[in-house]
């Protein structure tokens, strides 16, 4: 008697068994990519990367992670025009960072970047006395990527472990028009 | 040959009493140096900063125990001095090897190698200063 019922929800249940599997794989391709495992091994001991930007351990472009706290000015996730969102690399050493790019016009950016020095670094997109963006603390030979929005203006990527800033690890940004 | 005993004995109190001053001026660099370091910026690692702060109170306690107290116990201050100083070293290595609660510290850092240099001359001095009581306090 119940037997039409029971096929029913075993027919709907394997009918959506190919759905779920679809959004596991979605989850995974978040972070299944990694091009360093240990980015993300070191990034479990730091801090919460700043509001208003996305911060991994790879480049994950396709499915930016939904940032729940509110920008607090010009950071912000890449959600509306990934299309538009430009690669830079910022490669950190003892004791510099070096842009892949000379000249920044206003919109999103990815930053790509890579710890080539002995020691750990991390990089902060900082704009009038604030940061705005951040990286998880990233070891020696790892790599980490932030997403952010630059609006017209100067800012200052910089190094925010120890002392390291004071010791050269910073860099002017002007993005013009 | 109580004369020449005399002094022995008075040059070894004459070593004991420099090396006392030589460790707390060793302890007290090593504290004015990670103190120093803590206000530069490491105060903002995790357990790394705190731990610089503990070494700077550490390290005044043990040079002011070093030079205070009764001649039966500075072998005791001194050990005490010598492991500390000895921690901080190993730490210091440690740190810069294979990395020391998620920080991997680099020998091109402020003050990296004064630190080492400090911190291992304050092992040798302290560790001489052990011998030395030790010795005097066994005859």
């Amino acid at each position: 008697m119940h037997h039409p019922t029971r096929r029913a929800a075993a027919l709907a249940l394997v009918l959506s068994l190919p759905l779920l599997g679809a959004c596991s794989d979605d989850g995974e391709g978040a972070t299944a990519p990694a091009a360093s495992a240990s980015a993300h091994a070191e990034g479990e001991h730091s801090e919460s990367p700043s509001p208003g930007s996305t911060t991994s351990g790879s480049a994950a472009p396709s499915s930016p992670v939904p940032s729940s706290a509110a920008p607090e000015s010009t950071a912000s996730a890449a959600a509306p025009a990934p299309a538009e969102t430009r690669t830079v690399t910022a490669t950190e050493g003892e004791m510099y960072i070096e842009l892949s790019e000379d000249s920044f016009s206003p919109g999103s950016y990815t930053l790509e970047v890579v710890n080539e020095g002995n020691a750990t670094h991390d990089l902060v997109v900082e704009r009038d006395g604030a940061d705005v963006a951040a990286t998880e603390t990233i070891a020696p030979g790892a790599s980490a990527t932030l997403t952010v929005t630059l609006e017209e203006g100067e800012y200052v990527f910089y190094c925010s472990i120890a002392n390291h800033r004071a010791m050269g690890m910073a860099t002017t940004v002007v993005v013009g028009a | 040959m109580s004369g020449r005993t005399a002094t022995r004995s008075s040059r070894t109190g004459v070593a004991i009493a420099l090396l006392r001053l030589a460790g707390a001026v060793l302890l007290v660099a090593i504290a004015v140096i990670h103190g120093y370091l803590w206000q530069q910026g490491y105060s903002g690692i995790d357990v790394i900063g705190p731990a610089f702060l503990v070494q700077s109170v550490l390290g005044v306690g043990g040079a002011l125990l070093l030079l205070g107290v009764p001649p039966r116990l500075v072998p005791w201050a001194a050990t005490l001095g010598a492991l500390f100083a000895a921690g901080s070293l190993a730490a210091l290595v440690v740190s810069t090897t294979v990395g020391l609660f998620g920080f991997v510290e680099t020998t091109a850092a402020t003050l990296w190698w004064e630190s080492f240099w400090v911190e291992a001359a304050a092992v040798v001095v302290l560790v001489a200063l052990v011998v030395l009581t030790t010795r005097r306090t066994g005859r």
